[in-house]
């Protein structure tokens, strides 16, 4: 009987494994994006020194506790990389420079984070904001995800506003309970006025300061993109 | 380099005898065959793998207990599966009533035109639109797919040269980028995903499940 178990679990498996259903079920589980596993199986291609790095760096953040989400866009870095045809090298930086803010991200988010919010968090401190600015951001979100903010403010700096100045305009929008439709409205207006011309603190300060003031009203999705005049420059 | 080859001159009839002596029938023991096969007995024979094992006749002798303990455990097996499988899709349904993406844009008033961009949430994920009537191939690439042109398709709809795809993307932020016709390109009306780190830049799609409003 003893030596049947192994026998009996393993058709037991053999039978789950081939289910339709839960192939289904796995695939939706797994949409989130790559896993460990997949990306240590795209870096068996690379060099040795760089495969070893990155090797070393994954196993890092799965033993520093990072969330599943942050493990699975750190080795999306690493898939990324190989498919867009990167060095080896700067892969292996790369992946290392990612996880080594996704670790600050962690520590000054704190627990409670929402899905994406510590690689959006990751993202800020790359771009150039400070610790404290993640901070104000996550506090001005309330028990809504910073992911979005975070985004946001990261995208205006791209664009070449301060990082003051960024962080101020969205945690106006934020302490004024504007929702994700909010945030995208004003990135995409600051994007639109930056590309006319206007100054790009100017334009994050006063395109805050108008959305903040709007009344808020239930969303629509037909509504989202549609774009506010452009401020004088 | 001449010493070399005479002395390989000089070395070739003692070669020629080894070989001669080697191509000679070596005469077997008598007890040679009945050792052989005295060691393989003793040693048995190699392990049968998993596979083969579980198909083996005496897999089959099984007890009737044992009998409805398979029975059960595969009724178990079906029951889980169907309410695994059925949660996976109620799980979009719900999170879609509360849900919003950051690079949501309206995809109501795009026409057919020079490449314009919409992303937007439906009640089963993410669904992107792309107007490129002009072009032959678009696909797209980013987290949830590993970044793997071919994974993804856009289909077109012949009327009205617009290119779709669902994606029953979970909460979280992703970096995304379309290849249009072999060229990677990012979405200009998204946020810029900040980490430009291979060359190619690419969008940021933010899909949040809300939180109730307080």
């Amino acid at each position: 009987m003893r030596s049947r178990v192994p026998r009996y679990a393993a058709l037991l498996a053999a039978l789950v494994s081939a289910s339709p259903g839960l192939a289904r079920a796995q695939a939706t589980a797994s949409s989130g994006g790559a896993t460990i596993a997949v990306a240590l199986d795209a870096a068996r291609g690379l060099e040795p020194r760089a495969r070893t790095e990155i090797v070393a760096v994954l196993d890092s953040a799965r033993l520093a506790g990072l969330p599943a989400d942050a493990l699975s866009a750190l080795a999306s870095k690493v898939v990324e990389g190989i498919n867009k045809g990167a060095a080896p090298d700067r892969i292996a930086r790369v992946v290392h420079e990612s996880y080594s803010a996704m670790r600050a991200a962690q520590s000054i988010l704190g627990p409670d984070v929402a899905p994406g919010e510590i690689a959006a968090g990751a993202g800020a401190l790359r771009a150039g904001l400070a610790g404290r600015d993640l901070q104000r951001i996550k506090l001005a979100s309330r028990s809504r995800p910073a992911t979005g903010a975070l985004v946001v403010a990261t995208d205006m700096i791209n664009r070449g506003v301060p990082a003051a100045d960024a962080v101020a305009a969205v945690v106006r929008l934020a302490e004024s309970g504007a929702d994700g439709e909010a945030l995208l409205q004003l990135q995409s207006d600051v994007a639109r006025d930056v590309a006319a011309g206007v100054a790009p603190r100017s334009a994050a300060l006063e395109r805050a300061r108008v959305l903040s003031s709007r009344p808020r009203t239930p969303s629509s999705p037909a509504s989202a993109g549609s774009p506010s005049p452009a401020i004088p420059q | 380099m001449s010493e070399h080859r005479e002395r390989d001159d000089a070395l070739a009839p003692s070669v020629e005898e080894a070989a001669r002596r080697l191509a000679r029938p070596v005469p077997a023991s008598p007890s040679l065959v009945p050792n052989v096969m005295a060691a393989i007995d003793r040693r048995g024979l190699p392990r049968r793998g998993a596979m083969r094992r579980l198909l083996q006749r005496r897999m089959l002798r099984l007890s009737p207990v044992q009998i409805g303990l398979m029975a059960a455990s595969i009724a178990l097996a079906g029951v889980f599966v169907g309410r695994y499988s059925r949660w996976g899709i109620e799980r979009h349904e719900s999170w879609a009533a509360g849900q919003s993406a950051l690079a949501l844009t309206a995809t109501a008033g795009i026409t057919p035109g020079p490449l314009t961009i919409a992303v937007e949430v439906h009640p089963r994920g993410v669904r992107f639109v792309l107007s490129a009537p002009e072009v032959r191939n678009v696909s797209l690439v980013g987290d949830f797919n590993g970044w793997r042109a071919d994974a993804t398709p856009l289909v077109r709809d012949p009327t009205t040269g617009l290119w779709t795809v669902d994606l029953p993307i979970s909460a979280g932020r992703y970096s995304y980028a379309f290849v249009v016709d072999g060229r990677w390109m990012a979405d200009p009306q998204s946020p810029r995903a900040p980490e430009d780190d291979f060359g190619r830049p690419n969008s940021v799609l933010v899909v949040n499940r809300e939180a109730s409003r307080t």
